[in-house]
């Protein structure tokens, strides 16, 4: 089975200075999951792009390729009004939240 | 309560947009930015962890600084307080940092005042995006992610250095 983002170990290099406010990132990111799992249940798309764009632009900062990729996908696909990618890219980003390994490095 | 000065650069550093990188201000080290304790900069994003990103990066300097959750909160509190930079994110709620800094210019020419800088805290560095920022009177942008060094160079190149005697 080829690996898909569900499946694939991941690893976050995160700058050993940001550890303190990591707990709050994740915190803040799966609120936002939840907020879109129900926006997308009420089409709301306009919900959707602007927090998936936030979460682009901050898990960038923090150190996230992987969540930024994602999140930029969960983007697009709320411009394209596109139901079934938006719920693939939500399950790949909870999957993500849950088990994501995050290894400091000092910077 | 100070306003800065009009250095005689200040054309300058409001034309930095357009002008090329190698005529602009070089950045002085941080060291020299330690000898100015009294700058002041206004943080505008909407997203806490941005705003808490931003805090940590500047922790350990002598920059003070404010924050604002959005355009709105951001007019206010410039109207009302004192700063030498304001750092502005874009795509904001109730506000964004278009209006915000369009808000901004106006009031300060109707006060007769001498631009404060603001540097635009972009998600993209699309020529689109670049050319929208100056038509909103930014000074500056920077593209997020925003690294540290990026920001402790950009912080001193382009902020109003307050009176020295309120600097001590």
């Amino acid at each position: 089975m080829p690996p898909d983002l569900e499946s694939r170990p991941s690893v976050a290099h995160v700058d050993a200075s940001f550890e303190p406010l990591i707990p709050k990132f994740m915190t803040n990111r799966k609120k936002e999951l939840t907020a879109m799992a129900e926006a997308v249940t009420q089409d709301d798309f306009n919900t959707i792009l602007k927090i998936a764009h936030g979460m682009k632009g901050v898990s960038g900062s923090y150190g996230f390729p992987a969540m930024t990729a994602a999140a930029a996908r969960l983007e697009q696909a709320a411009k394209s009004a596109d139901v079934e990618s938006i719920n693939r890219q939500l399950t790949a980003l909870a999957s993500y939240l849950d088990r994501v390994q995050i290894v400091y490095v000092e910077s | 309560m100070h306003k800065a000065p009009f250095p005689d650069d200040e054309p300058q550093r409001v034309e930095a947009l357009k002008a090329p990188a190698a005529t602009r201000k070089p950045a002085p080290t941080h060291s020299e930015a330690s000898i100015h304790p009294s700058v002041t900069i206004l943080l505008v994003d909407d997203m806490e962890d941005n705003r808490l990103l931003i805090t940590l990066l500047l922790k350990g300097t002598t920059y003070r600084l404010d924050t604002a959750e959005n355009g709105a909160i951001a007019v206010d509190k410039f109207q009302s307080g004192t700063y030498d930079l304001v750092l502005m994110d874009v795509q904001m709620p109730i506000m964004d940092g278009y209006q915000a800094t369009l808000t901004i210019r106006a009031w300060e020419r109707e006060q007769g005042r001498a631009p404060t800088p603001i540097i635009a805290l972009t998600a993209s560095a699309l020529t689109e995006d670049v050319e929208k920022c100056q038509a909103a009177g930014f000074t500056s942008h920077l593209t997020k992610p925003i690294k540290k060094t990026t920001l402790l160079e950009a912080i001193p190149r382009y902020a109003v250095t307050p009176p020295l005697e309120e600097a001590i």
